[in-house]
């Protein structure tokens, strides 16, 4: 009987303490699943604090690997002919994941104190999520270069094609001079020249505002200029027909007034060497500010919200600089544009105050 | 299109007789960019007769308008100014339309584009910024090469020039020679069938058949 006693209580003991152990188990397991599961949102915080900037971001998560008893780490990173890596400091056994495409190389590397059962796959948690981040910051990255290039080479090839007209004018012109013969040649070269002085003027003014990309601060000479004189000489320069209504006159910057209203109708002369259209503009002269529409009998725009964007362009080897310094400008003079598609084309609307804000 | 300066009759007229003027060949310069326009229009225009244009519409106008000799072409023209698109597309209306040489004028160094347009068949290729003279000497070049193959033509001989992609047989180059000789001579002869046929020295019939295979419309007016 004491022997049964003694069973007894030996099986209720040792109940106890499986169940315990259970509870320790359960406990430590739940414990370590809430230290885990902190670090990878710490980690997440940290990418965010670094800007998503990869090298920024590995270099601030050694203090969240150690919480959850990561000895070591190592990494290597290798795109765009960039080189970032980090070696283990030890030989013990590591998790680690790696991709390689060609262009992206990416390892990341884990050297747990302990890495057994359900840590197991604890670890492979954070080194799962670990890995995503640096691969989509540095995708990231890459799209972003891409990007980068591609605007500047666009602006570059733009600028370079009008630097080498300017240069060609200096070099013809320079030859026109030299051969001058007699009094009517020079007259006639000055009136060459009269005709060249606009559009020389405007491209000028182009090159240095598509380098500018954004209106200066820098305060500029503002004058009373109309609009109608302004839109004439555009029209003419771009020998388009355009019926013309109305006048108006606001206190401005003359170049800007010119880039402002050269970008729209450059871009009504782009559309109307493409397809065949009818142009006309509207200046309404109101109380405290003046109302041009613009309105093209041609295709309507596709994606109407994305014409402003900066390096948005839908034609071929479009810079997508135009429209964008338009909206810029108009806004800098406390002004507003916006564009609609309409029944039989598109209309353009500036509203410009009278007064220079 | 417009001709360069509607005064350019009377100011020359008054400059006298400059040496090697020839106003009987017409220069067309094709550039979007005003102000360069207007300079090498002024520069040209004291040998040739110059006509401008600004874009593909005003070129082609011009070319059925007047019967140009030479064609000093920027290639990047609007609406796709930062591409050679626009001016390949005029050198092909020109080789396909004209007997005008072309001058390409450009700030596009490229090999790709230099070969495509080589290949299209221009008579030269400068690259901005050019001496003005260069300029003028390519374009008295262009004229005496019109003239002499003008001569050649008159002797009843015509000049043709195919690319030819060796390995593909002899048909495709004796399609294209075909192809190019008779447009050559209906354009000569503002599509006078019967005198073209003569010409070449086929039957109407076969003219008939062949501007039908090759897909062309009769254009009486054409230049």
């Amino acid at each position: 009987m004491p022997f049964k006693g003694n069973s007894a209580v030996l099986l209720a003991v040792a109940v106890l303490a499986a169940s315990a152990a259970a509870c320790v188990t359960y406990y430590l397991n739940t414990l370590l699943r809430d230290r885990f599961t902190k670090v990878i949102l710490e980690l997440s915080e940290v990418n965010a604090r670094a800007r998503y900037d990869t090298n920024m971001f590995l270099s601030e998560i050694s203090s969240c690997l150690k919480k959850i008893f990561v000895k070591d780490f190592a990494y290597h990173i290798s795109y765009a002919g960039t080189n970032h890596r980090r070696d283990l400091s030890c030989t013990d056994p590591f998790i680690f994941k790696s991709y390689d495409d060609g262009d992206l190389r990416l390892s990341f590397t884990m050297v747990p104190y302990f890495c057994r059962g359900g840590l197991k796959t604890l670890y492979a948690l954070v080194l799962d999520y670990i890995f995503l981040t640096i691969e989509t910051d540095v995708l990231m990255k890459i799209r972003m270069l891409n990007d980068t290039f591609t605007n500047v080479l666009r602006v570059q090839v733009f600028v370079q094609h009008d630097i080498k007209n300017i240069a060609q004018f200096i070099q013809t012109s320079y030859y026109n001079l030299q051969n001058l013969k007699d009094e009517a040649d020079e007259l006639r070269y000055v009136r060459y020249l009269k005709d060249s002085y606009s559009p020389l003027m405007l491209k000028a003014n182009k090159i240095i505002n598509t380098l500018n990309l954004r209106p200066s601060d820098t305060p500029a000479v503002i004058k009373n200029i109309n609009i109608k004189d302004v839109i004439e000489k555009l029209i003419s320069l771009y020998h388009l027909k355009c019926k013309i209504a109305g006048e108006g006159s606001v206190y401005a910057n003359e170049g800007t007034i010119f880039l402002i209203f050269d970008n729209l109708i450059k871009n009504m002369y782009d559309k109307f060497l493409d397809e065949e259209l009818d142009l006309a503009i509207e200046i309404i002269d109101e109380p405290d500010k003046i109302r041009v529409m613009a309105i093209d009998t041609g295709s309507h725009i596709a994606d109407m919200e994305r014409i402003f964007e900066p390096f948005y362009s839908t034609k071929t080897g479009g810079s997508g600089i135009g429209l964008f310094q338009v909206r810029a400008h108009v806004s800098k003079l406390g002004g507003t544009v916006t564009a609609q598609n309409i029944e039989n084309g598109v209309r353009f609307d500036i509203i410009l105050p009278k007064a220079d804000a | 299109m417009k001709m360069a300066e509607n005064n350019s009759m009377t100011d020359n007229a008054a400059n006298a007789v400059i040496n090697n003027r020839e106003e009987s060949h017409k220069v067309l310069i094709v550039e979007d960019d005003t102000a360069l326009r207007k300079q090498v229009c002024f520069a040209v225009e004291k040998y040739y007769t110059v006509y401008e244009a600004q874009n593909k519409r005003e070129a082609v106008r011009t070319f059925k308008d007047a019967d140009i000799s030479v064609v000093v072409l920027d290639l990047g023209l609007p609406p796709a100014a930062n591409t050679p698109d626009e001016g390949l597309k005029i050198i092909d209306y020109v080789i396909e339309n004209s007997e005008a040489k072309i001058i390409v004028l450009t700030g596009h160094d490229n090999e790709d584009i230099t070969a495509a347009s080589i290949r299209r068949g221009v008579f030269d290729y400068i690259t901005k910024p050019v001496n003005t003279e260069k300029l003028i000497y390519a374009i008295e070049r262009a004229i005496l090469f019109k003239k002499s193959e003008q001569k050649i033509n008159d002797e009843g001989v015509k000049q043709i020039s195919v690319n030819v992609k060796l390995g593909d047989g002899l048909q495709s180059i004796r399609e294209e020679a075909e192809r190019k000789l008779i447009r050559k001579v209906l354009l000569e002869n503002n599509y006078n069938i019967y005198k073209s046929a003569k010409i070449i020295g086929i039957r109407r019939e076969n003219l008939y058949y062949f501007i039908k295979k090759f897909g062309w419309k009769i254009m009486r007016n054409a230049v």
